[in-house]
């Protein structure tokens, strides 16, 4: 029995020293004073911020958008922290060093996630100078280049502060901006306010053209994150060749670039050489109506149209007159897709003087199995 | 001895499973969570509002979710739902615009109602339903003209009747809209589609010599700039026999079409809008 109940206590006392162990080390360093909790950073946990721009404008207008950041830390020397974008796209990736009660830069990496028609490649900054904060030392200097600019943070002051009851630590200092020969570009002053417990809480950057105001807003387990960031929403109309019903057969079909544009992005309205005119006048005599039906409604065709006016990745929707989906008979379907897909008169579009891959549509409007209108 | 030995055994177990849950809190901490006050929710929509479209390009997630943030905080904001129905209306998602527009009309018909006839109009040639839309329009906002995507409501609500071929409203709304447009311009700033369009309403009355007499009037104002005004009046003209006077007014609608002077508008083709085929077709047609 004595050896039961001990055993008990000692596994009970061995759960809470192992849960706790992490904060008792910590306690090292003033860094982890002003970092999120001990145990959420050994699992990962990630800040969400809001982030203010108050314009220096006659509008004042004040815009917000969402930003995430994720720490961890599984040894207490190495803190990772990733910044990812409001549809949690990663657009940096830091790793610090845990010394003394700072933070030493040992790498950062910029990422480009949202797809734009010029490509921007991953840029990883060369690390000049890696004293990225201290909370003992107020005098600190980070500096980092991508080999065109150096961005250097230089930390000037630290003093004490208490923030909805939380113990805190106002770091200020300023953000010089240098070009590659060494002419001071800007200079911006910041002000950061880290919370025992929560860490970043908030900070100011007040640049030239207004001030950006960060927010803590909610934390989250980065196990829950990771779900979040596990969404599938993607840009309005892109066409996944893996996922969406594709109902062309596409064998020599293929864009010619990575990124496919709309079709109101380029130099003309019109898809089809020769406009919705010649359009009427190639596809009206080949319908053949005894292949549509006593239907009513919008039966749109969305597709590709590459950079040789070959078409592809033929998607349909489909609703009533109402604007309820509806399914058209797969003969009418067919037919018409079929006679889009042998037109050879598509228009290239251009941007910027290049011809360019463009996603389009064409809607055919139906009232009683007669197509009234081709939209758009 | 023993009955005590037992409740000194079940103090152990219980306090066993204190400290095992004791244990157990330490690892579940209370995540921090920001409540925002009402005023601040209805600040942080308008403030989501203005960040779209001032960061990320139309549609693509990172506007969509952010769209969805300001939506957290103010669900009832008109003006969100509408932002996400505007790519959609574009790409032609009928479903989601249809669902997207009806949400901001619901929330806010005075500023939104306009707007979806507007698109009911242009991108769906929809004339009964755009019509019930300006109709409440004008009712919502009686003691002046709402001019939804920067178009005049009684403009459209002509367009609606020449299309429902009811050519003696269209009339009266396009002069009810000229009437309206003169309290504030002069009339050579008058759009070209409103001559065009009601010289059409005239053509199709079957009254061919007004009809002529609106396009030459649209066709001075424009200081002959405009193809589709040249266009109708040569179809005009031909109607009426005088094809010398059709085939010079469409050698003149080809010459200011390739010099650029056309009507066109963005996303969805323009009403009655003339192409270079269509012109060479007619000339075509009537040199047979």
């Amino acid at each position: 029995m004595k050896y039961f109940l001990g055993m008990a206590v000692a596994v009970s006392f061995f759960l809470i020293i192992q849960g706790n162990s992490f904060i008792a080390a910590e306690n090292q360093s003033k860094v982890f004073d002003f970092l999120p909790k001990a145990n959420l950073l050994k699992s990962g946990i990630v800040q969400k911020y809001y982030i203010h721009f108050d314009q220096e404008d006659e509008y004042n207008d004040v815009t917000t958008v969402v930003e995430y950041r994720s720490y961890q830390s599984v040894d207490q020397k190495i803190l990772t922290s990733n910044t990812y974008d409001v549809a949690f796209d990663m657009i940096r990736s830091s790793k610090f060093e845990i010394i003394g009660n700072g933070l030493k830069t040992v790498s950062e990496i910029k990422y480009f996630p949202v797809p734009v028609p010029v490509k921007r490649n991953t840029v990883e900054y060369t690390i000049l100078k890696p004293n990225y904060l201290d909370f003992q030392k107020e005098e600190q200097t980070h500096e980092i280049s991508d080999g065109k600019k150096r961005w250097s943070r230089n930390q000037i002051s630290l003093r004490d502060t208490t923030i909805l009851d939380y113990p805190g630590m106002v770091v200020e200092g300023i953000y010089v901006t240098t070009s590659d020969n060494d002419s001071i570009l800007k200079e911006e002053p910041y002000r950061e306010i880290y919370l025992e417990g929560l860490g970043l809480f908030a900070a100011y950057f007040f640049s030239e053209e207004g001030t950006y105001h960060r927010e803590l807003v909610e934390q989250i387990h980065l196990k829950d994150f990771f779900k979040l960031a596990a969404h599938e929403t993607k840009r309005i109309g892109a066409i996944d060749i893996d996922k969406d019903e594709i109902i062309s057969k596409d064998e020599d079909f293929k864009p010619c670039g990575d990124y496919i544009f709309e079709y109101y992005n380029g130099n003309s309205h019109d898809v089809f050489i020769g406009g919705k005119y010649a359009f009427k006048k190639t596809v009206f005599p080949l319908i053949d109506s005894a292949l549509l039906f006593q239907e009513s409604g919008y039966l749109t065709f969305r597709f590709v149209v590459n950079c040789k006016g070959q078409i592809g990745r033929l998607v349909t929707e489909m609703v009533d007159e109402n604007f309820n989906e509806t399914v058209f008979n797969k003969k009418t379907v067919d037919h018409l897709a079929g006679i889009l897909l042998d037109l050879d008169s598509w228009k290239v579009n251009k941007f910027r003087g290049k011809e360019m891959d463009a996603y389009t549509y064409i809607t055919f409007k139906f009232k009683d199995g007669k197509i009234i209108e081709i939209l758009p | 001895m023993e009955k005590s030995l037992k409740y000194c055994h079940n103090c152990f177990f219980i306090l066993f499973a204190l400290l095992i849950s004791i244990s157990s809190c330490s690892t579940q901490e209370k995540l921090y969570k920001k409540e925002f006050s009402k005023g601040e929710k209805k600040q942080l929509g308008k403030q989501f509002l203005a960040a779209v479209g001032a960061y990320y390009n139309q549609g693509i997630p990172q506007e969509t979710f952010l769209i969805q943030e300001g939506l957290s905080h103010q669900p009832n904001s008109a003006d969100l739902w509408r932002e996400l129905g505007a790519p959609c209306i574009k790409r032609g998602f009928a479903k989601k615009s249809y669902e997207y527009y009806g949400k901001a009309v619901a929330l806010d018909a005075e500023n939104w109602q306009g707007w979806r006839g507007y698109l009911y109009l242009y991108f769906y040639r929809d004339y009964e339903k755009a019509l019930l839309d300006f109709k409440a329009t004008d009712l919502l906002t009686p003691d002046f003209v709402d001019y939804p995507q920067s178009t005049s409501v009684y403009f459209m609500r002509a367009i609606c009747y020449l299309q429902m071929d009811s050519y003696d409203e269209a009339i009266n709304f396009f002069d009810k809209h000229i009437k309206e447009e003169l309290k504030a311009v002069e009339k050579e700033y008058l759009d070209p589609r409103v001559f065009l369009y009601k010289g059409i309403a005239y053509f199709k009355k079957g009254e061919l010599a007004t009809a002529s007499s609106i396009f030459r009037e649209g066709i001075e104002n424009e200081n002959e700039k405009n193809a589709d005004l040249w266009f109708w009046l040569a179809k005009a003209e031909s109607e009426q026999g005088n094809l010398s006077k059709a085939l010079l007014a469409l050698d003149n609608s080809e010459k200011q079409y390739l010099l650029g002077h056309f009507n066109e508008r963005s996303y969805v083709e323009e009403f009655y809008q003339v192409y270079l085929s269509m012109i060479r077709d007619f000339r075509n047609e009537l040199k047979k």
